[in-house]
């Protein structure tokens, strides 16, 4: 008949066995940058009411896409920036993960009547 | 930590530093500002003329009050660094998307009525001006 003690040592040696083993691997640290699209957008960029869709492309470009409505246009301008840092642990045979994504995303949508003039904007911003 | 200790450390970490650098280049580039303001005239320059001009563009969206026309230019770059003594341990990369975008709004009879031009590539950057 085994001791008690015999498997609480067996217990203990194999975890500073995964312990070492764990310690061995150092983990990888990853970090990710990204960025897209033009420079970024204020509130106060949005084009008045009853200005042209010419006005409005000579003040802030072309679109980043035209959305086809049936009774309006809408041009879509967006910026976007990623940012994610992690470390992963996993190499060893104790997994430890840890990420953080930080992102960043300006809208400014400009609503055109049939006959090309501004009836309104919408402007939003997302950390 | 002995001075040879430090020199194995650091000869070990640069030998398994590893660069891995992304570049590409889509679409023609766009004309200059000073061909665009010649050859383009709001009121008067045609779809026609345009196209021939400058060739397909990259989209076309039909508007309630004409049609858009978008030609683009898109710069991509990425770097990224890793590190990998005995197993990789560092890991970065950082990267960027611009374009140079070009919008003609041409009205019913295909007349040129608005421009809209937005040049966000640096032109000056040495890797842009490589073949496409």
């Amino acid at each position: 008949m085994r001791r008690p003690g015999h498997c609480v040592r067996s217990v203990l040696a194999f975890g500073i066995v995964l312990m070492a083993h764990t310690a061995c691997h150092p983990g990888i640290f990853n970090q990710l940058r990204f960025s897209a699209g033009q420079d970024w957008l204020l509130p106060s960029m949005a084009p008045e009411v009853g200005q042209t869709k010419a006005a409005v492309l000579d003040s802030l470009g072309p679109p980043i896409n035209s959305l086809p409505q049936p009774d309006h246009d809408v041009f879509v301008y967006r910026v976007r920036a990623d940012g994610t840092t992690a470390f992963n642990g996993a190499g060893g045979n104790v997994p430890f993960y840890y990420s953080t994504t930080r992102s960043a995303e300006q809208t400014l949508l400009v609503f055109f009547d049939r006959q090309g003039i501004v009836v309104r904007t919408a402007f939003s911003e997302a950390h | 930590m002995r001075r040879s200790t430090l020199c194995a450390l650091a000869v070990t970490v640069l030998l398994t530093a590893g660069c891995v650098q992304f570049r590409r280049n889509i679409g023609q580039p766009l004309p200059s500002d000073d061909e665009l303001q010649t050859r383009l005239e709001v009121g008067s320059t045609t779809k026609a003329e345009t196209l021939a001009w400058l060739g397909a563009p990259l989209s076309l969206r039909r508007q309630h009050d004409g049609d858009l026309l978008i030609w683009d230019r898109a710069h991509e770059w990425s770097d990224t660094l890793i590190l990998v003594p005995l197993v990789t341990v560092y890991y970065r990369t950082v990267g960027e998307a611009r374009w140079d975008r070009l919008a003609l709004l041409f009205d019913h009879d295909g007349v040129l009525k608005g421009v809209g031009i937005n040049r966000d590539i640096d032109p000056q950057a040495p890797d842009v001006r490589g073949d496409d």
